[in-house]
């Protein structure tokens, strides 16, 4: 047995419960790739926002969306040709996003299928909302069918259409050889997969967790959320100022793609191999509104986001008064609001001692299953390098937040949190709070 | 000079070679042991063929295709080799 698991062992009641800790991190966001070019993106106030041509060929009502620059030429400088085009967006922003991440926290990329070292300590919980299906389905699968040429689509249809896509092109490129898996819970995806990956290193499942999620790019998406009216229609012509997260004047998110992946290790494994440590994972919790009490597919029952992010303070053995900075699931749509006013009635703290607030969306979008995982990416940076980046867009605030204006910054500060809330919310009445601390 | 039939599905097999360190594709190289090519590979090395030859692949033979030397074969027996359209 010992020479199957000589490191990885479930914890026995009474064994101490390793700390968790964030030791690097990949990211493909609208507007930027890359931990450096992401930074500077966010504390300059650097939009992702963009026109879309096909969505207003079309003839969306939505024509803006955040899509991750680079194209082929991004993929070109990681993957083979034969490599990058088996994969469609979702895919290839995780796989991106991955490979920066395993770089990024010292760790060297194999090279040779051939004789590579299995890493069996480490696992990924990489997650999507909605994932690359629909683009694959759309552009190979359902006309090779239909014209009965169905052979054609070769070997990569399914890989590129299975939910557990992302997860798996991360462990090819990785040989990871933990627990390898992808989670799917609309917009709470993202914050879900670092808050199961966080716990399988607390219970002893492995010693270092991939965890994150990628959305791609696809105007069936967009569509879908057309129809029910949640884009904002009414920003086509000025593309930067149509996320508006807070604002008096929010009309609708704007749909956006991506990746983010982070690596979470034991603090045991991390100073073991002396890693660079962002932060600190102090806990989180996961939980569903139960369609009741104002909660429905598409509405979050208040008393589910209440016992959620009590439940991820106490995981965290924080109060409501440490946390000094939340990056809310702020969409730019109605439900930013009554969030807000419930995070006051929960934190319960005076105004002036209120958690400043950021809406990393402003910038990016909504990345749908990805957006948590973006924004948690976000919110380890401001941990790390100690600024706090601007609200955009809402230099009209709504009027029902006037009380907290000096909590919600229209510039970027330059400001050292401690604590950091991540929370997300999505269809279904599903919600998932992160607590994080700057490492010392 | 038209290339020879080896020459040509050595160029169409390269981009699906999988493995690192192998500097030549040769006729007797197995797909799976020597090239990394596996089952599923395959279809999609089976649909580059039938592009490069403009010939059909029968499913049930896709999987008698173990080594170069059996494309070439196989090749060759459907008949007429059309032009290289590369040239």
């Amino acid at each position: 047995m010992g020479g199957v698991c000589n490191q990885v062992l479930f914890l026995k009641l009474g064994d101490q419960v390793d700390r968790v800790v964030i030791t690097g991190m990949g990211v493909v966001a609208p507007n930027a790739h890359g931990l450096l070019h992401f930074e500077a993106a966010l504390r300059a106030s650097i939009s992702g926002i963009a026109f879309r041509p096909e969505l207003a060929q079309l003839s969306l009502g939505c024509q803006v969306a955040g899509v991750p620059p680079g194209g082929e030429a991004l993929l070109a400088t990681y993957l083979t040709a034969p490599e990058y085009k088996r994969l469609n967006s979702c895919l290839s922003y995780a796989a991106i996003a991955a490979l920066d991440c395993w770089q990024d926290a010292g760790f060297v990329v194999p090279s040779c299928r051939a004789n590579r070292q299995v890493e069996w300590e480490t696992g990924a919980i990489i997650g999507t909302g909605i994932g690359g299906s629909l683009e694959t389905a759309a552009d190979t699968v359902i006309p090779l069918v239909d014209s009965g040429d169905y052979r054609r689509i070769g070997s990569t249809g399914v890989e590129r259409m299975m939910n557990s896509g992302v997860s798996a092109i991360t462990s090819s490129l990785l040989a990871l050889g933990g627990l390898v898996t992808s989670n799917s819970n609309a917009c709470a995806t993202g914050a879900e997969a670092i808050l199961f990956a966080a716990e399988h290193i607390r219970r002893g499942g492995a010693s270092r967790m991939l965890a994150g999620a990628a959305e791609g790019f696809s105007p069936y998406v967009c569509g879908g959320f057309d129809s029910m009216r949640l884009l904002n229609r009414t920003a086509n012509a000025d593309p930067h100022r149509a996320s508006r997260p807070l604002s008096k004047t929010a009309a609708g998110f704007v749909p956006s793609a991506g990746a983010a992946i982070l690596l979470l290790e034991s603090l045991t494994s991390a100073v073991g191999r002396n890693a660079r440590i962002y932060a600190e994972y102090l806990g989180g919790y996961a939980n569903c509104g139960g369609h009741s009490g104002g909660g429905s597919m598409t509405a979050s029952n208040p008393a589910g986001v209440r016992r959620c992010i009590a439940a991820a303070l106490h995981d965290a053995g924080v109060d409501g008064s440490d946390v000094d900075l939340v990056n809310g699931h702020f969409t730019g749509t109605g439900a930013d609001i009554p969030s807000v006013l419930l995070l006051e009635e929960i934190l319960d703290v005076d105004v002036e001692t209120f958690p400043y607030l950021t809406a990393t969306k402003g910038l990016v979008g909504h990345a749908l299953g990805a957006a948590g995982a973006i924004e948690t990416v976000a919110a380890v940076l401001q941990l790390y390098s100690g600024f706090i980046h601007a609200n955009v867009n809402c230099e009209d605030l709504h009027p029902a937040l006037n009380h907290l204006a000096d909590r919600i910054p229209t510039t970027t500060l330059d400001r050292q949190a401690n604590v950091v809330m991540k929370t997300s919310f999505g269809f279904g009445d599903v919600n998932c709070c992160l607590l994080l601390r700057a490492w010392r | 000079m038209e290339p020879s039939v080896l020459e040509r599905v050595v160029r169409v097999v390269r981009p699906y070679v999988r493995r690192t360190d192998v500097l030549k594709v040769t006729e007797d190289a197995l797909l799976d042991d020597d090239l990394d090519i596996n089952s599923a590979r395959l279809i999609d090395l089976a649909l580059a063929l039938e592009d490069e030859f403009l010939i059909t692949i029968k499913d049930d033979d896709i999987g008698n295709l173990k080594s170069i030397g059996d494309i070439v074969d196989y090749v060759k027996r459907t008949g007429k080799i059309v032009p290289d359209s590369t040239r």
